[in-house]
């Protein structure tokens, strides 16, 4: 599937024009075309890799590898290691002794400065740094600015050279560890220890960044902790002097995980990037762990964008308060929500030692919850016991630091009324919490994923018109508010907080974006999120992608964040959405809903009413990834809606109307823990599900894998009660030649069913389906197709009955009721369960 | 080539199942021919010391035999079959590598168990996962790019093959190629400089 990101297509036609021109002919093509800075960059390191790659190969494997397996090489380290072959040479007035280290940035020797008689640290950039005569200079010019650097915070450069093993920088060989270092050594720090370093580097930062000078790369491995307690902040602007950024390096989990938000986007950096990684840095400093984690690097990143660090744990409240006021003041999203300058954080940790006020508190949400949670009374002196006496007082008026881009919303008794783009994304504001806005006529631009701040009530002035059956069919003729996304920036468009209300909004995705619309998810173990959305308009115009959940009208999750490091499911989440009188579009057969726990111990309820779904939903009691998830519900109620498939010629294309399940590993090769006890509810009365080629599957438990890959798949229910429910599922014409667009051939009219029950199933039938998973299902006036492929059976592979010794024990598809009074009180729905699934028992 | 009858008829349902349009049905095909090429694999790939195409190429195609060898499957279904054996055979080679990578930094964890032997880390397992990380990448910029690097590396598959599995001409397969590669080079920190590859200029 292709999605259409216009930069990626730009980049691929310039491409595609120049790659077999000369340097000039390119250089004229390109004057042609007037690039912004960016993309020419990108087309010129495309063209240079390209010509790279045609000149040195052959014929057969493109050697794309070449550079990490320089990287890797550089990498290993022991004493007789000496990856550029200079031991005992002598470069310019150094003697080259012994290789040190190597890290993103490049290999370092230790060497003795013969002029001055000292021993000097010499670091060469990686053999795969690109090294033109432009970067060169720049490369210079960047040290040698950094050489006006003298502060006792910063590492010096003493000097900066060219010789025939390449550029290479002399500094100052510190006997010391680095923070990385340490913290391998004794996992975390103390909470005064911790404050002191992230003193001592707002100091450094401080005096860096007065003079124009940004570190772009501050990390635990960069920083050196001495003996005698002196901190060294190491490779100034080298990162911006060797263009490292996210698109340019290969750069590992440990680089990224330190990259703020701007950085990843290619935004504008400045001093406050820095003190994103400080804050980075210290959360690590005092948990041991990173407060951005992923699975892949795109996990990380993803995680930076999206996610809230969890809260630090410790003992003593105080403390807690204190480095939450810190960690939020460094870690936020916006570069201008943090700490606005070094001096602002250092001004904070002052009066945190010197119990004074806290001159910067982080935002007036900030300071209103401080203000709630601690009655003026105590608000006296506080002590705080790790950083000695400490006095905390309610902070005083500090006036906002001024934002020319961010337009002042004026709430009156907690309401505004808005009218443009940039004011809703002032109001999203997270100290805007509790607040009603409202968005007058018109369409608001929305060029980025946002959020929602819990409490917050959005409304706009859509007037929803209705069919004669009673369920919403969209807005009249006339003044309605619109948010539109604008910008082919992947993501959730809209997430929401706790206790959201949108209310007579549309909201509408660009076309060719990745990413679902609405998102409700939980933030932290035991989290309750409740959103409810009404008399509302949504428009996925963007299709599913395979094997994801990307592409959904509104995605619920339980969420389990760490992906496998360290176990950060959140447990005890509680995900509660209620969407009322709305429509969802989906001309492209991007989902409806989605709803997952991924949690244990979790709960969804997602409630439904009188609204119109386009595209295919999908449902899963708890989802083991990877950690085991057990003893999660999610529970669906659905009343007097209609689910059709918008998407394709009903014949050509096999969509599922709802697909649930009540437990299940995630379909990926790698070892999951077993899903047990996991259940999921439906409960559905007088809805429509139309024009899917499948309208219910509904699934016990699936298992992908056998073990030991996925875990024993036990005791997982789905519980489906239809009542005056109609199933509508296309009669497909037969006869018709296969990959004919007019439909599918006559033996895959087979694959049209109004339902699939199977209590337990397997991707395929050589491992066993696990034991005591269950699909009980009652209908009462539900209204089937007529003669179907219709598919019944306690366990079964894809659709293959299974060999009796894997058919596990328990598992089991049970129709309420008996045969008889099932075809009385059920049309049309054929072929009817066997006689083998009923059961009387309730 | 005998085999289990039932896998058959299960990898032909789910291939039919592709060619009526649900890719759904795709994704459980990559499960089913992950363990067969794992087994095999076993066998007969990692005795050398870097897995080159012709022996990916031998494996995939082995591993068709196996499971479809019909004369019923279309040449589109022949297609689908193969971009998911690519998209299997880059699991089974990128697990390895994590694994070995894991075990050499004594994490212990074991996320397929594929074989036991020297737990010495080759720059192959490094180059694997930094290609499987870059390849993520790339496909977040343009998926069919990131499948034709999939196809062409993983599988083998020849330009011809590839046009056919993703619904494309030979020759934007050929484009797709030399960009794909041409960034994937730049992205793994290659640019143009490096000491295994100088530009003409």
């Amino acid at each position: 599937m292709t999605h259409s990101n216009e930069r990626w297509h730009q980049l691929e036609e310039l491409f595609e024009a120049a790659r077999d021109l000369s340097p000039a002919q390119r250089e004229r093509l390109f004057g042609s075309h007037s690039l912004d800075s960016k993309l020419r960059q990108e087309i010129d390191d495309l063209l240079e890799a390209h010509d790279a790659l045609e000149s040195s190969d052959e014929e057969g494997l493109p050697d794309f590898l070449a550079p990490v397996r320089a990287s890797a090489l550089s990498q290993r380290a022991d004493d007789a290691y000496d990856p550029l072959g200079i031991n005992g040479k002598s470069i310019s007035h150094f003697q080259i002794e012994k290789y040190l280290a190597s890290g993103g940035m490049g290999v370092i020797y230790t060497a003795m400065d013969t002029q001055l008689g000292r021993t000097v640290a010499l670091k060469f950039p990686l053999p795969h740094q690109r090294l033109n005569q432009i970067v060169k200079e720049r490369f210079i010019r960047e040290a040698r600015s950094t050489a006006v650097l003298d502060h006792p915070n910063l590492c010096t450069v003493y000097e900066v050279g060219e010789s025939t093993h390449g550029l290479f920088m002399a500094m100052p060989l510190y006997k010391g560890e680095t923070i990385s270092d340490r913290l391998e050594r004794e996992g975390t720090l103390s909470v005064a220890e911790a404050i002191r370093i992230t003193r001592e580097l707002a100091t450094g930062l401080g005096s860096a960044h007065a003079a124009g000078i940004v570190h772009r790369d501050m990390k635990p491995g960069n920083v050196m902790l001495l003996p005698n307690g002196a901190v060294k902040i190491l490779d100034f602007g080298i990162a911006k002097a060797l263009d490292v950024t996210f698109t340019r390096s290969r750069n590992t989990l440990g680089t990224i995980a330190y990259m703020a938000p701007e950085q990843i986007k290619g935004d504008a950096v400045d001093g406050r990037t820095d003190l994103w990684a400080v804050g980075v840095i210290l959360y690590t400093m005092l948990t041991g762990e990173l407060p951005f984690r992923g699975e892949t690097e795109v996990g990380v990143l993803h995680s930076i964008l999206h996610d809230e660090p969890r809260r630090i744990a410790t003992v003593d409240a105080r403390a807690r308060r204190v480095l939450d006021t810190l960690v939020h003041g460094l870690l936020q999203k916006k570069s201008r929500d943090r700490y606005a300058s070094a001096e602002m954080l250092l001004a904070d940790l002052d009066a945190v030692d010197a119990g004074r006020d806290p001159a910067h508190t982080v935002s007036v949400l900030e300071r209103a919850r401080h203000r709630i949670r601690m009655p003026m009374a105590s608000l006296g002196v506080i002590l705080l016991s790790a950083l000695g006496a400490v006095t905390w007082l309610s902070s005083g008026s500090r006036p906002a630091a001024p934002n020319p881009a961010t337009p002042a919303v004026r709430f009156v008794n907690n309401a505004a009324v808005i009218s443009t783009s940039s004011e809703l994304l002032a109001v999203l504001s997270p100290a805007n919490e509790g607040k009603h806005v409202r968005l007058k006529p018109g369409t608001f631009t929305i060029d980025r994923p946002l959020v929602v701040p819990d409490g917050m009530t959005l409304e706009g002035e859509g007037v929803m018109t209705y069919a004669l059956e009673g369920y919403a069919t969209g807005f009249r003729e006339g003044p309605k508010t619109t948010l539109r996304m604008v910008a082919n920036t992947a993501g959730d468009l809209l997430t929401l907080g706790n206790n959201v209300t949108l209310r007579n909004l549309e909201i509408a995705d660009l076309d060719g974006r990745t990413g679902n619309l609405l998102k409700i998810e939980s933030r932290r173990a035991g989290d309750v999120v409740a959103a409810t959305i009404t008399e509302s308009v949504l428009i996925n115009p963007n299709p599913l992608t395979p094997g994801n959940a990307s592409g959904r009208g509104f995605q619920i999750t339980t969420r389990n964040a760490s992906k496998g490091a360290g176990s950060r499911a959140h447990e005890g989440a509680v995900v509660s959405v209620k969407l009322l009188r709305s429509v969802l579009k989906s001309p492209a057969g991007g989902g409806g809903f989605f709803a997952f726990n991924f949690a244990p111990k979790s709960r969804i309820s997602l409630e439904i009413q009188r609204s119109l779904i386009g595209g295919s939903s999908e449902a899963n009691g708890g989802v083991s990834n990877p950690d085991s998830v057990y003893d999660s519900e999610v529970r669906i109620t659905s009343t007097d809606n209609v689910y059709r498939n918008e998407w394709s010629n009903l014949c050509t294309q096999l969509v599922t109307g709802w697909n649930l399940t009540g437990g299940s590993g995630t379909p990926v090769a790698r070892t999951l823990p077993g899903t047990a006890h996991n259940r999921l509810i439906v409960r559905s009365t007088n809805d429509l599900i139309e024009d899917f080629t499948t309208g219910i599957v509904a699934t016990g438990s699936r298992r992908f894998y056998p073990a030991p890959r996925n875990g024993p798949s036990n005791d997982n229910h789905v519980d489906l009660l239809l009542t005056g429910t109609t199933i509508s599922t296309p009669e497909c014409p037969s006869g018709v030649p296969s990959g004919s667009a007019a439909g599918m051939s006559t033996d895959r009219v087979g694959a049209v069913m109004d339902f699939r029950f199977i209590g337990g199933s397997v991707a395929r039938g050589e491992f066993g389906a696990g034991d005591n998973n269950t699909v009980r299902v009652e209908l009462r006036g539900v209204t089937g197709s007529g003669k179907r492929a219709n598919r019944y059976a306690d366990a079964a592979s894809f659709s293959t009955p299974l060999k009796s010794e894997l058919r596990g024990k328990g598992n089991r598809l049970e129709i309420v009721g008996d045969r008889k009074t099932f075809k009385r009180l059920n049309d049309a729905i054929d072929p009817a369960p066997g006689p083998e699934f009923f059961t009387t028992k309730r | 080539m005998n085999s289990d009858p039932s896998l058959r008829v299960t990898t032909r349902e789910l291939i039919e199942t592709a060619e009526r349009g649900d890719p759904a049905a795709l994704n459980q095909l990559i499960p089913l021919i992950y363990d067969e090429l794992k087994a095999l694999a076993h066998r007969r790939l990692f005795d050398e010391r870097r897995q080159d195409s012709m022996q990916t190429t031998a494996l995939v195609h082995e591993v068709y035999l196996k499971l479809v060898d019909d004369e019923r499957v279309t040449q589109q279904g022949r297609g689908y079959f193969f971009a998911a054996a690519s998209r299997a055979m880059r699991q089974v080679l990128v697990d390895r590598a994590r694994r070995r990578l894991a075990r050499k930094r004594g994490e212990g964890i074991e996320f397929v168990t594929l074989d036991e032997d020297n737990p010495v880390v080759t720059p192959d397992a490094a180059e694997l996962i930094a290609l499987d990380d870059a390849l993520t990448l790339l496909a977040d910029q343009s998926l069919r790019h990131a499948q034709v690097v999939e196809f062409r590396y993983f599988a083998g598959m020849s330009v011809e093959e590839t046009a056919t599995a993703l619904g494309v001409s030979p020759r934007t397969v050929k484009s797709d190629w030399a960009m794909a590669r041409a960034w994937l080079f730049a992205q793994l920190g290659g640019k143009g400089n490096t000491a295994s590859a100088s530009p003409r200029r």
